[in-house]
């Protein structure tokens, strides 16, 4: 098993991938950004990441949708939801779907990497950070 | 005619229901996604709420302030769109946005549960049993969301005019069978309960600019309204505000004038040690909220380096910044995890309950825990524990017991410890033993009275008065104290069960 643990992060939103790639990197992520499903899902196919973490409202296709896609070609992947329209119902049917976790926006990023620090414990992955290590 | 509120679970029929009611009757159609749309526009995450119910109940208690924009936010567009003509809204419980609102009709519908679970399955394309339990967790969740948004049991059905039962009916009969109720007399808007949603508007419209406005977004203060008259209330550390809120207020639509006043009632709990999950918190909490008072906390070390009253801050309300993708700022590093976060804590879980009097630390001698006292600041109580942490036990207590003599004096207010504070709130067993012996001993005297009022009458001013009158003089002198401290005791009981301080 690699040292780090490979991470995808899926936002239509820029910004969303400039804050969280530095962040997750200082606790031994490799993190790679993209803006638009389409490209995400042509390198889900082509790599198997160890985390996904996706936003759900997106143009074109959903997170739930790219949540069903990652389960079908990687069922270890854990595939964590984060948007700012969260309600029970759309969260219950992520998880039901086989999501890891669901976040509500505004997080902080710590919030984050404690979801996945929890991820990469149950995939037995022991080389991620709980918090930054500059 | 009436605001009609339509009130179900996903995916059971009640949102087509509402549509279909609202096109029969000519009215406008509004549901809670809209609600939650212009709540998220406004920069308030109401999804942080629903996500805490699905994830971990403990976090509702921090999301009070949060909660209770959301309400301020779903009032005002359901006020707004009534007021521009005839509703019929469809969500979870909304009809509790409108209590004493006379011109509202509240169906809920229940669904046909093997339709219901057809419907999951095709649409989230799940399979049965996934789909079965989430109709389950779905539910529960929602019936925690009524619980904690609204403080009601989401299944009493007194709450409703109507349900409506959709194992039989049909949406369009059931639809039409409400478009006949909703026309009855019963519902029609009167100028009282016209007046009634008007005030409800000016309160949720005032909560909302305080909300929104930095200057006061993260105050405690409480919103009041009469005829047109709005009264903030603030608690006195937060005095500087007073000038600002007529500024955030000013051309609210509605408000004749605008009185701003200070919390009288203030709790000032002082300790070493403070945590949001003990039982002293409890007491304090419970208390504050029947004075509907202002706790202020002090984190006191006696024995510490010397220092002046440092204020503590807390975070202010989750809100949705523009240009942040909704990713916050990392906390520093010692406000991540400092020694003090069981005391920030404590002061956070007041803020979010909306009691917080205000937060600091001080150490060193008497003279610098007075100077963190501020005298202009009406206490209604403080409440002392938990000092002198280092000492032994008995040195401990006296050392308490000195100081709370000391602070006797200086704040002109009772002081209690924690275990005096828990026995005036509650009933004790030793107390109930009490208070049921006086009781029966009462009833005895006044039935000796009663059944010997010839005799007690010629010892108060018939013959055997005239034999011996200082007889009288003794028995009233006797008898008097003994009734009224029995009396007493009885009475102070049955006002603690009563929880009336």
């Amino acid at each position: 098993m690699s040292e780090r643990l490979s991470v995808l992060v899926l936002d239509d939103e820029p910004i969303v991938g400039r804050r969280l790639a530095p962040a997750l990197a200082k606790v031994g992520c490799d993190v790679e950004v993209f803006e638009a499903p389409e490209p995400a899902l042509k390198r889900i196919q082509e790599k198997e990441f160890q985390i996904v973490v996706t936003d759900i409202r997106m143009e074109d296709i959903d997170g739930i949708e790219v949540l069903e896609k990652v389960m079908a070609l990687h069922p270890r992947t854990k595939v964590i939801m984060i948007t700012g329209y969260a309600t029970v119902e759309v969260a219950r049917e992520a998880l039901a779907k086989g999501a890891f976790d669901f976040i509500a926006k505004p997080f902080k990023p710590q919030e984050l990497r404690d979801v996945i620090a929890r991820a990469a414990e149950s995939l037995g992955f022991k080389g991620i950070h709980e918090t930054p290590v500059e | 005619m009436p605001i009609v509120f339509v009130s179900g679970v996903p995916f059971g029929g009640g949102e087509r229901l509402a549509k279909e009611l609202a096109r029969k009757l000519g009215y406008a159609f509004l549901d809670r996604e809209e609600v939650v749309a212009r709540a998220n526009e406004s920069g308030i995450p109401v999804g942080k709420l629903e996500v805490a119910l699905v994830k971990k109940p403990a976090v509702q208690e921090r999301m009070v302030r949060l909660r209770d924009r959301y309400l301020a936010v779903a009032t005002a567009t359901i006020c707004e769109k009534a007021a521009a003509g005839n509703l019929v809204y469809y969500g979870r419980a909304g009809h509790h946005l409108l209590p004493g609102v006379g011109h509202v009709l509240r169906v809920r519908v229940v669904p046909e549960p093997a339709r219901r679970l057809e419907t999951v399955m095709e649409r989230l394309r799940l399979p049965r049993e996934k789909a079965e339990k989430f109709i389950r967790d779905v539910d529960e969740d929602i019936r925690a969301w009524v619980r904690f948004v609204h403080d009601v049991d989401m299944e009493d059905l007194q709450k409703y005019d109507l349900v409506v039962n959709l194992e039989k009916l049909s949406l369009e009969n059931a639809a039409a069978a409400l478009c006949s109720i909703a026309e009855l007399p019963d519902f029609r808007p009167t100028p009282a309960s016209q007046a009634a949603m008007q005030e409800r508007l000016l309160r949720a419209r005032a909560r909302i600019r305080l909300a929104l406005d930095e200057r006061t977004a993260d105050a405690d203060l409480t919103v009041r309204s009469s005829e047109g008259v709005l009264t903030i209330t603030y608690v006195p550390r937060q005095a500087q505000l007073a000038p600002l809120i007529p500024d955030v207020l000013g051309d609210l639509p509605g408000c004749r004038e605008i009185r701003c006043t200070m919390a009288s009632t203030n709790i000032l709990w002082i300790q070493e040690a403070f945590r949001p999950d003990s039982g002293t918190y409890r007491e304090v909490n419970e208390l504050a909220r029947r004075w509907g008072a202002a706790v202020e906390l002090l984190q006191y070390r006696a024995g510490g380096e010397e220092g002046e009253a440092v204020p503590v801050e807390v975070a202010p309300a989750a809100a949705l910044k523009a240009g942040t993708g909704g990713v916050e700022d990392d906390l520093p590093e010692a406000a991540a995890g400092g020694a003090d976060s069981s005391f920030e804590r404590t002061l956070e879980a007041l803020v979010q309950e909306g009691r917080s009097g205000g937060g600091h630390t001080v150490a060193g001698g008497r003279d610098r825990l007075v100077g963190a006292i501020s005298r202009s600041v009406p206490y209604s109580l403080v409440v002392v524990d938990n000092l002198f942490l280092d000492k032994a036990p008995a040195a401990r207590t006296r050392m308490t017991r000195e100081l709370a003599m000391f602070l006797t004096d200086y704040v002109k207010a009772p002081i209690l410890s924690t275990a005096d504070l828990s026995s005036k709130l509650h009933l004790g067993r030793g107390e109930v033993l009490k208070a049921a012996a006086a009781g029966v001993l009462v009833v005895l005297l006044y039935c000796a009275i009663f059944l010997r009022q010839e005799g007690l009458l010629s010892v108060l001013g018939g013959e055997a008065h005239k034999a011996a009158p200082w007889v009288a003089s003794v028995l009233v002198a006797l008898l008097a104290p003994v009734v009224s401290v029995l009396y007493g005791n009885l009475l102070a009981s049955a006002m603690k069960w009563l929880k009336m301080d």
